[in-house]
């Protein structure tokens, strides 16, 4: 494959705009500013960060939803020039004392959904922006032509420079970026971090955005994902390939903090702790995610053939040893400095077999849990090569494994029941376990055409499509559709765990797990028993886990080691050794005093608001917040018949119904009748525990009591009734 | 004697090298007993399992045919029966 050389790149990049800015310390996390770029005016601006803005939004997320409120009205479409890509790290974000902390959330309309998303992923993205001088990005309007933002954190410049050679596919492109400004030395390469989608991007709405970082050990560039909800296809509408942020001067004292003693106290334990329990626990280090799968086709809870069964035997053969045995071990796994955890492994020398690349030796990072459900489980694949070819090409054409995973399967399911044949596919056999025919989907989805691109468009999509012109029952694909407000569902199945329901169905970006996980501490540690205490760990813990990305932190750190102390806890679900530890960051960071209800205070407002601005474009009220029944119960005669015993047990023991005698058919109607009633009480208790009225909008009340109640804010509650 | 079949998941499988165990454990004998039996048969499970005080863990999980111990009216002390299912799980917690 020939690719533009440095040289090349160098002479075809010309300067559009440059634009030069004062260089300054962060101080106690902050940057205490943001940069606005308009790309169709080539104008750039910086907004100065006041306390208000803290105090009110934090950081991270919290500022990415406040920036973008401020400059969309209620009208914008997510292609509009007027919609925003946000993105932003956090106040914590970029310390190297605690592990986990150098995430980057982003916040745009998304293509998806049509509502306000959110996405996080690690790599270097979120602290170099900081100390480069930003809180936050935003990127308005559109490029007339292709183009890389540079943002250059060491000479306080920022570029936009036409790219007509460079690359679209991430593993090329930040290959050429990371060469092209941070030369050939590893510290260069290491103050370079791309953030870019991939070819898919330009024509279906489920793709994601890669944000690399330099690997020294493997001689590699490495990626994470803030995959959801077409973060990356926005990107590239606005002719975007790549945003690159430079900066060479990071360490341990780049934050400016009040108090590093405290931060280090913090980091010592947590790391203590990693050392002594992870080989112990679930040796995260070794296996990552992927040591969940076992654990969930146990359970029943790992979603097999579009979510229709919740294990198969054939499972084992992509558990985590599998993995382990491929991992690469030279070198440390954390995508940022300091993180003891290191759970960011990947595969080296697959060879591909399909598609622009094959035959080329390359490096597959990860594959996750998530990805491992969607694209295998899920899809009937357990062949780890196909895995491999899966995760790479989703992530170098830039698409979300869940949501790509979760519409062909879809798609799957509707050409076994007659939906789809091979006409309608262009002469694909979509059949369960068909690896070939997944591999050509996602190149098809990259190349914009053919079946792809209409499996692509996501279940939503796929649902309208197949009903309007191929006379699909509504119904039937309204129950097997695995989405919520547009968003595929991420890898678990919630059908025994009411809690888990509700946590993917009112989760106001669309269900996603990083939200609300709830499905063990209900289905399995049955710790929420009645409808109250699943309100109020729905109320606690989406609020809690909102916290993360308000300070560019990685979640994976407070619940995948348990302290020794948990043994004691009062709430062993929240860790609160590990929230002590995050009181410890907040204040060490800013030195002020810091409780765990301080840090909830934070994540309230954000949360609150995000699901007020939702309400604003039309979407986060009740009428959003209903999921597919196949996530609440058994929607077909097969799901039932799967666990007979189970359903009938539950006729009879828990909704008082005698099943003799009754085909399968009565038996699902009389088990949904009892199982959606359930979920409608749910949302009246979610609904009242989180201060939001029946709609399921944050109350006149609740928004002042938050000091959210800006006069825009208050009016959109008024118009739904808050 | 009381037979029970004992499957270790995920980490706990790695270390002890193997994903299931058949134990063997006295009448009115109980989780607790298995699960001091099954580090008697698999002591590389010891150091990783039980803490300064030979007590376990409160990070190893034990399901009685697919019920967390925890959540048994008489939890670890539950007697096991003939052909009773015990699975060893790592803390899961979910990303």
């Amino acid at each position: 494959m020939n690719l533009a050389t440095v040289t090349q790149l160098q002479q075809s990049h010309h300067v559009i705009k440059e634009f030069k800015y004062a260089l300054q310390p962060v101080v106690h996390g902050y940057a205490n500013r943001t940069l606005h770029i308009q790309l169709d005016t080539n104008n750039m601006t910086i907004k100065p960060v006041d306390q208000k803005m803290k105090d009110t939004f934090t950081g991270g997320k919290g500022f990415c939803l406040w920036l973008l409120w401020n400059a969309i009205s209620k009208d914008v479409k997510w292609n509009d020039n007027q919609n925003e890509l946000v993105i932003a790290g956090g106040p914590i974000g970029g310390i190297t004392a605690y592990p986990g902390s150098g995430k980057c959330t982003v916040v745009t309309l998304s293509p998806l959904t049509k509502s306000i998303i959110d996405s996080n992923g690690g790599g270097y993205f979120g602290p170099l922006l900081k100390f480069s001088g930003f809180d936050a990005l935003e990127i308005q309007g559109k490029a007339k032509e292709d183009v890389v933002i540079l943002i250059d954190g060491d000479t306080g410049t920022v570029k936009i420079e036409a790219a007509p050679l460079d690359e679209v596919n991430t593993h090329l492109l930040s290959k050429q970026l990371t060469d092209l400004y941070g030369g050939d030395t590893d510290k260069g390469r290491r103050a370079i971090s791309v953030l870019s989608a991939g070819q898919a991007a330009e024509h279906i709405p489920m793709c994601g955005l890669n944000i690399s970082y330099w690997d020294p050990r493997r001689q590699e560039i490495r990626i994470k994902q803030a995959a959801r909800g077409g973060v990356g296809t926005v990107l590239r509408d606005k002719h975007i390939k790549a945003i690159v942020v430079k900066y060479s001067e990071a360490g341990g004292d780049s934050n400016g903090v009040a108090n590093m003693d405290l931060i280090r106290a913090a980091g010592k334990r947590i790391n203590k702790e990693i050392a002594d329990f992870d080989a112990s626990q679930n040796d995260m280090r070794h296996y990552g995610t992927p040591y969940l799968i076992e654990i969930m086709n146990r359970f029943n809870i790992l979603p097999v053939q579009n979510f229709r069964f919740g294990s198969d035997p054939e499972a084992s053969k992509i558990n985590g040893e599998v993995w382990k045995s491929m991992f690469d071990f030279r070198g440390p796994d954390g995508c940022w400095y300091g993180c003891s955890l290191q759970c960011a492994h990947g595969v080296p020398h697959y060879h591909l077999q399909s598609g622009p690349y094959k035959g080329e030796a390359v490096f597959v990072d990860g594959p996750e849990y998530e990805s491992l459900g969607a694209l295998g489980s899920n899809l009937g694949i357990f062949d780890p090569p196909a895995m491999l070819e899966l995760c790479f090409y989703c992530d170098t054409y830039g698409i979300d494994t869940i949501s790509v995973g979760n519409s062909i399967a879809f798609a799957f399911e509707c050409y076994e029941k007659g939906i789809l044949d091979k006409q309608k596919t262009g002469g694909l056999e979509l059949t369960w376990g068909n690896a070939p025919v997944a591999f050509e989907l996602l190149h098809q989805m990259a190349r914009g055409e053919g079946f792809g691109v209409t499996v692509g468009q996501g279940v939503r999509a796929m649902k309208a499509l197949f009903i309007e012109k191929y006379g699909a029952d509504p119904q039937m694909l309204q129950d097997m559709g695995m989405e919520i407000k547009g968003l595929e569902i991420s890898e678990y199945i919630s059908r025994e765990s009411l809690a888990q329901q509700g946590g993917y169905s009112m989760a106001t970006k669309g269900p996603q797990h990083d939200e609300a996980w709830l499905i063990f501490m209900d289905m399995v540690h049955k710790q929420l028993p009645t409808f109250e205490a699943k309100a109020e760990a729905l109320h606690y813990f989406p609020i809690w886990r909102t916290w993360f990305s308000l300070h560019g932190l990685c979640k994976l750190i407070w619940n995948d080691i348990i302290p020794v102390s948990n043994k004691t806890a009062k709430e062993p679900a929240k860790i609160p050794e590990h929230v002590e530890n995050y009181c410890w960051l907040f204040e060490g960071l800013t030195g002020k005093k810091t409780s765990p209800e301080d840090l909830m205070w934070q994540s309230e407002k954000v949360y609150n608001f995000q699901r007020l601005f939702s309400a604003r474009m039309g979407y986060g009220t009740r009428q959003h917040d209903y999921p597919p029944y196949r996530l609440i119960g058994p929607a077909t005669v097969e799901e039932y018949e799967n666990l007979t015993e189970r359903y009938d047990t539950q006729l009879r023991e828990v909704i008082g119904i005698n099943p003799e005698g009754k085909s399968i058919q009565e038996k699902i109607f009389l088990t949904r009748q009892y199982r959606e009633a359930q979920y409608e009480k749910l949302m009246d208790a979610v609904y009242l525990r989180r201060g939001w009225n029946k709609d399921g909008v944050p109350t006149q009340e609740t928004l002042k009591r938050l000091g959210i109640d800006m006069p825009e804010a208050l009016a959109v509650s008024a118009a739904h009734g808050g | 004697m009381v037979q029970v079949e004992a499957h270790l998941f995920a980490t706990f499988k790695a270390i002890a090298g193997k994903n299931k165990i058949i134990l063997e454990v006295l009448p009115g004998q109980t989780i607790e007993d298995a699960c001091f039996a099954l580090l008697t048969s698999l002591p590389m499970l010891r150091s990783h399992w039980l803490d300064m005080n030979g007590q376990l863990q409160q990070y190893v999980h034990v399901y009685l045919n697919q019920s967390d111990s925890a959540t048994l009216p008489n939890g670890m002390l539950t007697e096991l029966q003939d052909g009773d299912i015990l699975d060893f799980i790592p803390p899961v917690a979910g990303g």
